[in-house]
């Protein structure tokens, strides 16, 4: 009833093709992987805060960290996705996308006290919820709560939610082994003349390099233990999306990033 | 060996030099097709600001269909239709020609109306579908197998969960009746082929088109939105999401006239003496299924049609600023998307009652229980869409009733788990490969129905919702009961549809790998989610480690456990033992015919008669 | 042109000669072995209290600290379900284990077994079982929903009232009577509280996991939640609907606390105590 066989292998060379083939099929599944590693893998270098000296805070002495970003209209200039030379054009896939630089993956030492001053270049306009107008997080020289930042040397606790450019809003998980860090600075928008002149910079030479004047804010925080972390813009520039807050704002990379706490 | 090969035919075979059919195939589909994107595509593009979204996603939508459309031209899918509207219609000469006869293998890359060829390329393409869809899936069980996503970014976490989902779903509803239901059914039921062939060749042609447009999400920036795609994450979302549109829109035409083509063979080509009380059990359960499909699916499309409305020319029916809901979404998805798991679930099972008073060599148990576990299920489902939106804050009033009806599902299936445990009391269950499903069907659905229970029920579902639970809770049945349903269908008519038999060892080692692995992975799951990890997350906190390791190592059994199946499925194909004509001792049609099957499948002059039902094994009893 | 064997099938009689031979039946009358249906209950018992000592271990082991009445609602709902489907999987398992241990090996089909057909005292039991189990679950979870509904209603008045919002991809908290906005919840013990969730953006949903409630935040669409923390300590509150980018990264803690404490806390905000 079971028919002539009609097999050419003997059972072992099936045993072999068999377990030949799993391992192949093992070794694709593994090469999709790494390559979805390698393309989705932030590519960025990594941007360290720098050590120098000591604050006395409540929490004790704490070592003092640095660490210096820039938010900027176009990508070429962030310096994160290709050179700002003049007539640069290839800065990543998406030239016309603005930018924090030069990098997006920060990292910064645990139980330190974190100064970090961010340079704004960007236009800007309303945000979605004005609760990100606000400074929350930041602490004074003191180490003790002040949810004040310095913007052009001026401390503020807030900034009109109409004038804000971006925000740095820094969150995380913290319903993990780590401790939870909360911070968020509105950024201050650059005027239509302010704009208008970088634009004109910009147009007439295509010199990414030139760049206008753009505002200064300064403020520090205190970070807790080791952790993982991820900060975003919370100022909605998804040109023509859904609230604004597709396209630029969902990529890594551009207004979003990670704090590494190690 | 000559006993395969498929018998030249001596039926005249149409001058090639005089008819287009001859000439067209997959090939010339292909050039057609990325011709006719190619040509959208620039010509769309040099009128628009491509800087605006809305523009890019009007390109990218036209440029996609264009493909679709493009591609059944150059196959010749419209001959036909053509050829009958200028009043040339098709001669016998060339219908014979479309049905393959005396191609050989070359058949199965043109646009065959025979519908064994059709059920084979299904059988094809769900592996591909399935393979793709699995591939994804150890990606996101190696991004969780750890707290801190290692492996790749958010963006790429949620595009391979979202692409995943919808892979697997497409891949689930054909996945019985486009093989299965193509090859097997016409001759199960003693008609010579399906009611409307060149519809059929269409339903798979169609559906072929929709693979690489799914595909190119990948290459447009995937998708932020899981598989539900809910709105107006879905309006926000950047070009990837297009793709997941017009597959949808592909998909939903492909369905449409494969259920119809289904429904109306089995209606009105049933064999003579062939009652409805005769009927086979796989046969009622596909048609049910298609049938609850039919009204189902163009609400998914009709939801996808107005995203890309939204995300073109600006119209609001799901952006809240401007008096639109996404409410309006959800509704629309789910009043498809509930009756759906049953147009997956209804299949399997009916697949698994098919082989089950084969191997126990029993009758079914009561015929009649399990007839009204199937309408009960199909009817019911429509009723039961909301709880899907328990928690969306819709209307809380309306919980209780959906909570009822939900609820109420669990009798019909009752009766399922009833007629299968019946038929196998008192029975000497037969240790093959559908056999074995058939117990690895009642662990996972018992599991899977009562985990269902328990989001049904609105206070708990509070908890529950978006939680990995519900995860669990619907790969159990759609995975370990629809899935397994299948692997058994493939198991049981591989001999009918390649005239070989799966290599046992392979398969015994597949399922146990396949089964065991299962539990590991959804079990742990169920544990995260009971813990309170949230589903599609690419990072979790570090309390839900244990459970998400344990989960991925589940995973990867489960994967090599169906890359031993695939193995199996392609090396018995090549050289496999050589099946009889009836190794499993069934008494329907389908094993009545000879493999290779005949063009059209019975003798000319003999077609069956049905004199009694299928199920009469057994000894008398006084 | 095949036929098949077909032993006293009534299917292909007249409608009018099937009716007569139903109301004439008799059942069919076969070997009932008590060996088999005794192995198969004691089976059937086996697993049925493997079931009811899952459900008494495990969920309450599994799931988060119970700080609100709905929470522990949830859990008690969770083990008696668990409780009430116990003999469903024994009968099925105990059923399946044994014909499993009936099983016939080798490569010819087994001996035919008997043709039992139906049986309808079994069909009958079955069918009314299950229906009565399922209108059980559903009025437990009806009154479960009902009285939830009827607290929610009573507490409405002195509730305290939090409108949370969501953006992607963070929580912000306004408590409306203190005049304050926060990202952090905190809650003082014992004091209804009544959500008013909303999203600047797509849908998120608010879980402050430890309380047991949930809900969607839809733009301009405002959904409410009303529940009582009933124990102090650490919450999480996590987002539950994909939303984008950072959906897993939407969380952020709050706690329960006393009120003396809360009320500290919300003057350090900058608010002001009623």
């Amino acid at each position: 009833m079971s028919g002539t066989t009609g097999t050419s292998m003997t059972a072992t060379k099936r045993t072999i093709s068999a377990i030949a083939s799993v391992a192949l099929g093992i070794a694709v599944v593994g090469a999709v992987g790494f390559t979805l590693h390698k393309v989705s893998a932030d590519p960025q270098k990594k941007l360290y805060a720098t050590t120098n000296g000591t604050v006395q805070t409540s929490q004790g002495v704490l070592p003092h960290q640095f660490i210096s970003l820039g938010v900027y209209a176009d990508p070429c200039n962030a310096g994160s996705h290709g050179a700002a030379t003049q007539g640069a054009t290839n800065c990543g896939s998406h030239p016309s996308w603005p930018s924090y630089g030069p990098s997006t993956h920060l990292v910064l030492k645990p139980h330190s006290y974190v100064t970090m001053t961010l340079t704004v270049y960007d236009s800007g306009e309303n945000l979605n919820n004005a609760y990100f107008g606000k400074v929350i997080g930041t602490v004074d020289a003191a180490g003790a709560v002040s949810n004040t930042a310095t913007y052009d040397g001026v401390a503020q606790t807030a900034l009109a939610p109409t004038d804000v450019e971006h925000t740095f809003t820094l969150h995380g998980l913290p319903t993990s082994t780590q401790d939870p860090l909360f911070v968020n600075v509105p950024l201050p928008k650059n005027t239509d003349e302010e704009m208008a002149t970088y634009n004109k910079k910009y147009s007439d030479s295509y010199d990414h390099s030139i760049l206008n004047k753009g505002h200064v804010v300064t403020f520090s925080f205190i970070t807790g233990g080791k952790g993982e972390y991820v900060w975003n813009c919370e100022y909605p520039c998804g040109d023509g999306t859904y609230q604004k807050f597709g396209a630029v704002m969902g990529q890594v990379g551009y207004m979003a990033g990670k704090v590494s706490v190690v | 060996m000559t006993t395969l090969e498929h018998k030249t035919s001596t039926r005249p075979v149409p001058n090639p030099k005089k008819s287009l059919i001859t000439k067209l195939n997959m090939g010339t589909g292909l050039i057609v097709g990325i011709a006719f994107a190619f040509g959208s595509y620039y010509w769309l593009k040099s009128g628009q600001d491509m800087s605006r979204p809305n523009n890019v996603n009007k390109v990218l939508i036209v440029t996609m269909l264009m493909w679709s459309l493009g591609f059944m031209i150059g196959i010749g899918a419209f001959i036909g239709p053509f050829r009958w509207l200028i009043g040339k219609d098709l001669t016998p000469e060339e219908e014979l020609y479309l049905a393959g006869d005396g191609q050989g293998i070359k058949r199965y890359f043109k646009y065959c109306t025979d519908h064994k060829v059709v059920g084979i390329q299904y059988l094809v393409g769900v592996m591909t579908l399935l393979g793709v869809g699995g591939t994804m899936a150890m990606m996101i069980r190696t991004n969780l197998a750890m707290p801190g996503s290692h492996l790749v970014t958010p963006t790429v976490y949620n595009s391979l969960v979202g692409l995943h989902g919808i892979t697997m779903i497409i891949a689930m509803i054909i996945v019985a009746t486009g093989p299965f239901g193509n090859y097997i059914m016409p001759i199960m039921i003693g008609a010579r082929d399906m009611a409307f062939p060149r519809l059929n060749a269409l339903s798979w042609w169609v559906l072929f088109t929709a693979i690489p447009v799914l595909c190119s999400a990948w290459f447009l920036g995937g998708i932020p939105t899981g598989w539900v795609a809910y709105a107006p994450l879905s309006v926000q979302a950047g070009p990837g999401m297009n793709a997941f549109l017009c597959t949808i829109i592909i998909f939903a035409v492909s369905t449409a006239v494969a259920g119809m083509n289904i429904t109306a063979t089995v209606v009105a080509m049933r064999a003579k003496g062939m009652s409805w009380n005769r009927v086979p059990l796989f046969v009622v359960g596909a048609t049910i299924s298609v049938a609850l499909a039919i009204p189902a699916f163009p609400t998914f499309m009709l939801s996808m049609i107005q995203t890309g409305l939204d995300r073109t020319i600006g119209t609001s029916f799901y952006d809240a600023n401007m008096g639109g809901s996404g409410w309006l979404y959800a509704h629309l998805f789910w009043i498809m998307g509930h009756p759906e798991v049953y147009v997956i679930l209804i299949p399997g099972v009916a697949i698994l009652m098919e082989v089950l008073p084969v191997f126990v060599r029993m009758p079914l148990f009561s015929h009649g229980a399990a007839i009204a576990g199937f309408a009960g299920i199909a009817g019911l489902s429509a009723f039961v869409w909301a709880h899907h939106m328990y928690m969306s804050g819709w209307l809380p009033m309306f919980n209780g009733p959906f909570m009822v009806t939900t609820e109420m599902i669990s009798i019909p299936t009752g009766l399922i788990f009833l007629v299968m445990l019946g038929t196998l009391w008192h029975g000497r269950p037969w240790m093959k490969l559908p056999m074995l499903s058939v117990y690895a069907f009642l662990w996972n659905m018992l599991i899977g129905g009562i985990t269902g229970i328990y989001l049904s029920d609105v206070p708990a579902d509070n908890y529950l919702h978006g939680s990995m639970y519900v995860t669990a809770h619907f790969h159990y049945t759609l995975m370990g009961s629809a899935l397994t349903g299948a692997v058994a269908g493939l198991a049981y008519w591989f001999p009918k549809m390649t005239g070989r038999m799966l290599n046992e060892r392979a398969g015994y080692v597949s399922f146990w790998l396949v089964q065991v692995g299962f539990q590991i992975l959804f079990l742990g799951m169920f544990v995260a989610g009971a813990e309170g990890q949230p589903r599609r997350v690419a990072d979790y906190a570090h309390m839900y480690a244990h459970a998400d390791l344990i989960s991925t190592i589940g995973a990867y059994m489960v994967g090599t456990g169906f890359i031993v199946l695939l193995w199996a499925v392609v090396h018995s194909w090549r050289h496999g033992k050589i099946a009889p004509m009836n190794p499993w001792g069934s008494k329907t049609l389908e094993w009545t015919v000879p493999y290779p099957v005949p063009l059209t499948n019975f003798p000319d002059d003999a077609m069956p008669v049905v004199t009694s039902d299928f199920y009469g094994y057994g000894k008398a009893v006084k | 042109m095949s036929s098949h064997d077909h032993n006293d099938e009534e299917s292909w009689r007249t409608p009018g000669e099937r009716f007569t031979n139903f109301l004439n039946r008799k059942n069919p009358h076969y070997e009932h072995d008590q060996k088999d249906v005794g192995i198969a209950f004691a089976l059937g018992i086996f697993y049925t209290l493997v079931f009811v000592a899952l459900g008494a271990w495990a969920y309450p082991k599994w799931m988060p600290t119970v700080m609100s009445t709905d929470m522990k609602g949830i859990e008690r709902l969770m083990v008696v379900f668990t409780y009430i489907s116990a003999p469903v999987c024994g009968v099925v398992l105990g059923v399946a284990t044994y014909t499993f241990m009936n099983r016939h090996r080798g490569d010819t089909p087994p001996p035919d077994g008997p043709m039992i057909r139906t049986h309808r005292l079994t069909v009958g039991l079955w069918t009314g079982i299950s229906t009565v189990l399922a209108v059980l679950a559903i009025l437990y979870g009806l009154i479960e929903l009902n009285s939830a509904n009827d607290a929610a209603v009573a507490d409405s008045k002195n509730a305290l009232v939090v409108n949370v919002t969501g953006s992607q991809w963070v929580w912000s908290f306004n408590y409306p009577a203190q005049g304050i906005t926060t990202h952090e919840l905190m809650l003082p013990i014992n004091q209804p509280v009544q959500f008013n969730v909303v999203s600047t953006d797509v849908n998120h949903n608010f879980w402050p996991v430890q309380l047991g409630v949930k809900t969607d935040a839809n733009r301009l669409a405002v959904t409410h939640l009303d529940t009582t923390p009933t124990k102090l300590g650490k919450i999480d509150v996590k987002c539950a609907e994909l939303c984008g980018l950072y959906h897993a990264y939407m969380e952020t803690n709050g706690e329960i606390m006393t009120s003396a404490d809360f009320n500290n806390w919300v003057t350090a905000q900058g608010g002001h105590t009623a």
